[in-house]
């Protein structure tokens, strides 16, 4: 995408996107979560492996608003102020994730990681475009998402993940909601972002296809993957109300949640 | 509340009942007037003038907190965002009560050695809902405050009283503030429900009736001062507004001279 | 003798100016800097320096500045602020925020309180001690972390002692204004 510098991207299947940000050599970073090791169920591995990813997630949600307040700094001061706070939300939570891991016996780099979200949303040259897709995308995915999550960790035993996931959940629900409000401002502003935001989600769409797994492929843990209608996520409709999204664009959501490209790539952060 | 007359307050003509509600509380190191022309007013040359303007202007600051806060009790289901205005306005009128107390101190005043006027708690506390003692206490008094207090900067400038200059300077710097929020809170209010604009009037008419009678055309006829429209302008006031305060201060000033 | 509304509206929008200035800072460094924990720590920091530039931003707006007004400051210094926010490894980052830059801008700020009018000025002294505290927590945080992982402490310590050197050397980092520039 248009701004970038060579150094600053990377090819991935045909696509240009933002080079990933650092990692710690004990990390292996892959550029797909078609890469991730997947474990079913809810057994010890796999629980690590969760928490593992969602925390690379945070990490990966840290460094997004950050470099937001890099890359425009001619924003408005209050939406600056959001991204601010959103950094120190996102810090907080890769540190409780972080904690969790550690106590069940993960440590970092057990598993592979990707930062697919970064490597997207910060290819994009507008603010508008990369909050549409970070929060009003991907975090907003989390909402629904972490909806569920709790009550699946409690019924596998785990009060404490539960607990942890559920305090992550209100810090999104913020994050989703200045978003939406901020978003509904600058393209009050200048029509021509709403082409930004919508070109972001056909690139989003793109890129998501080509690093979508091959028919027939199996995972890195030799499992098939999951057909991606079996991946969809209800919709959380009480939290995304809360995050300041209108009726009516909950009701085309939910009609849309047969396909979502969007939601395929569904990372726990 | 306290009731009047709980404390030393002269009894020479009653104030309006329906003007006036009742005095707040002081201790009896201070004496309260009624009117202005029972105070220590003294002439414009005299070295005491200052001194005791210094000892007024403290008090009518604390009639600021009083003000201020008995709106925060009274008022408890105005907007928060007000409240904080009006909460942090409590501790800016605090301030300069210290202000003023360190300056009189500082320059051989005691404290309670003159005469104080409470008018402006018993006129604006006497007002029944929000929007009227925002009107009459920061868009009026205040923002009349900011006009007197430029006047007084340059004044003391002119002296070479750099100390005096420094706590007018600050002093009016917080004062635009109040008037500010107050403008904001008032135009919203307004905007919301256009009849509001009558009970603005009806507040403005009683405040400066009850003004009158504590002042006495004579005090307010030696107003020297024009608007401050840098100040005001600062303060959330409209431009047309701005000037149409500066046309009224002209003729009172051109009438003033006339006499 | 004291400071002038203007003088105090000045300094402010100056601090305000290196607030955003380091927020942006640790903002740059959170992607390119590998550790997960430090990635951590900037976050936390990234929000304390924006609401105090915030803050002194509103305070700003009190003292008759526009609201959220930043002023540049000295030149000499904005040149060591440039440089130093081009640091590369992750012990330099954290020993030159932490150990000097902080500490230097909590200099200048105790600095201002002892020049201003403490009751004058009290919404100013009232933020800027906020901010101090602040820092001491800042500062003790990293500490801590450099306490739990050992290859975050820098060996060379003439690196700091440089950096401290460059950072004192401006001592009067605002620009005097005409009251126009400022209101
Ligand atoms: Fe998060
Ligand atoms: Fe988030
Ligand atoms: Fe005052
Ligand atoms: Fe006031």
């Amino acid at each position: 995408m248009a701004g970038m510098k060579p150094e600053e991207t990377k090819q991935v299947k045909g696509m240009t996107l933002r080079r990933d940000p650092a990692r710690e050599a004990c990390f292996k970073v892959v550029d797909s979560d078609a890469e991730l090791e997947e474990w079913p169920g809810m057994t010890e591995i796999s629980r690590r492996q969760r928490i593992h990813r969602h925390m690379n997630n945070e990490t990966g949600a840290i460094e997004i608003a950050a470099q937001c307040l890099v890359d425009f700094p001619e924003a408005p001061w209050e939406l600056r102020m959001h991204l601010a706070r959103q950094c120190w939300d996102e810090s907080r939570h890769v540190a409780g994730l972080y904690r969790r891991l550690r106590e069940i016996g993960g440590y970092k780099g057990e598993f592979p990681i990707s930062c697919f979200e970064w490597c997207v949303t910060c290819s994009l040259d507008t603010l508008a475009a990369r909050l549409a897709l970070q929060n009003r995308t991907f975090e907003a995915g989390e909402l629904d998402l972490l909806g569920q999550l709790p009550a699946k960790w409690r019924e596998a035993g785990d009060e404490k993940t539960a607990e942890v996931l559920e305090s992550i959940l209100g810090d999104e629900i913020t994050h989703v909601r200045f978003a939406n409000q901020w978003l509904r401002v600058l393209v009050r502003e200048d029509r021509r972002l709403a082409l930004k935001i919508a070109m972001a989600v056909r690139f989003l769409s793109a890129v998501t296809a080509a690093l979508a797994p091959q028919d027939g492929q199996l995972s890195p843990v030799g499992l098939p993957y999951e057909e991606p209608q079996n991946r969809i996520t209800q919709v959380n409709v009480a939290d995304r109300k809360q995050a300041d999204f209108t009726d009516s664009e909950i009701d085309e959501y939910l009609r849309q949640s047969g396909f979502q490209p969007i939601m395929t790539g569904n990372a726990e952060g | 509340m306290p009731k009047d007359d709980e404390h030393s307050v002269s009894t020479a003509g009653n104030l309006d009942p329906a003007l006036f509600g009742p005095a707040p509380a002081r201790d009896e190191r201070f004496t309260e007037k009624r009117r202005w022309i029972e105070c220590a007013n003294f002439p414009n040359d005299h070295p005491l003038r200052i001194i005791e303007f210094f000892h007024r202007q403290m008090n009518e600051e604390l009639n600021g907190v009083e003000n201020a806060a008995q709106s925060l009790a009274d008022f408890p289901d105005t907007d928060w965002k007000v409240r904080m205005s009006i909460a942090r306005q409590c501790a800016d009128e605090a301030r300069h009560v210290e202000m003023f107390r360190r300056i009189f101190e500082s320059r051989g005043g005691k404290l309670g050695e003159y005469p104080i006027l409470n008018f402006q708690y018993r006129i604006i506390a006497n007002l029944g809902d929000l929007l009227s003692r925002l009107v009459v206490q920061n868009r009026s008094f205040e923002a009349g405050g900011i006009d007197a207090v430029s006047f007084a900067i340059d004044e003391a400038r002119k002296r070479g009283d750099q100390e005096l200059v420094d706590l007018f300077e600050m002093q009016q710097a917080d004062e635009i503030t109040h008037v500010r929020f107050a403008n904001e809170f008032i135009s919203e209010t307004i905007r919301k429900d256009p009849r509001a604009a009558l009970r603005v009037a009806k507040a403005l008419t009683l405040a400066s009736t009850a003004f009158l009678e504590v002042m006495g055309r004579e005090a307010i006829e030696k107003v020297a001062y024009l608007t401050d429209e840098k100040g005001r302008l600062e303060a959330g006031f409209g431009l047309a507004e701005v000037k149409a305060a500066t046309t009224q201060a002209i003729k009172r000033r051109a009438s003033y001279e006339s006499h | 003798m004291s400071l002038s509304v203007q003088e105090r509206a000045e300094y402010v929008a100056t601090f305000r100016f290196i607030q955003v200035f380091l927020m942006e800072t640790l903002a740059r460094w959170v992607p390119p800097t590998p550790e997960m924990e430090v990635k951590v720590l900037f976050g936390r920091h990234i929000w304390d320096l924006a609401q105090q530039a915030d803050a002194l931003g509103r305070r700003g707006y009190e003292l008759r500045a526009p609201l959220q007004f930043s002023l540049r400051p000295a030149e000499s210094y904005v040149e060591v602020l440039e440089e130093f926010a081009r640091t590369n490894t992750t012990p330099q980052k954290i020993h030159g925020f932490y150990d000097v830059i902080l500490p230097g801008l909590a200099a200048r700020y105790r600095n201002y309180l002892e020049r201003t009018d403490r009751l004058l000025d009290e919404p100013t002294v009232r933020v800027v001690e906020k901010i101090l505290g602040e820092f001491n927590r800042m500062i003790g945080e990293s500490e801590a972390l450099r306490k739990e992982l050992s290859q975050l402490r820098l060996t060379d310590k003439d690196w700091p002692a440089g950096l401290a050197k460059r950072e004192a050397s401006e001592a009067n980092i605002v620009v005097r204004r005409s009251s126009a520039a400022v209101a």
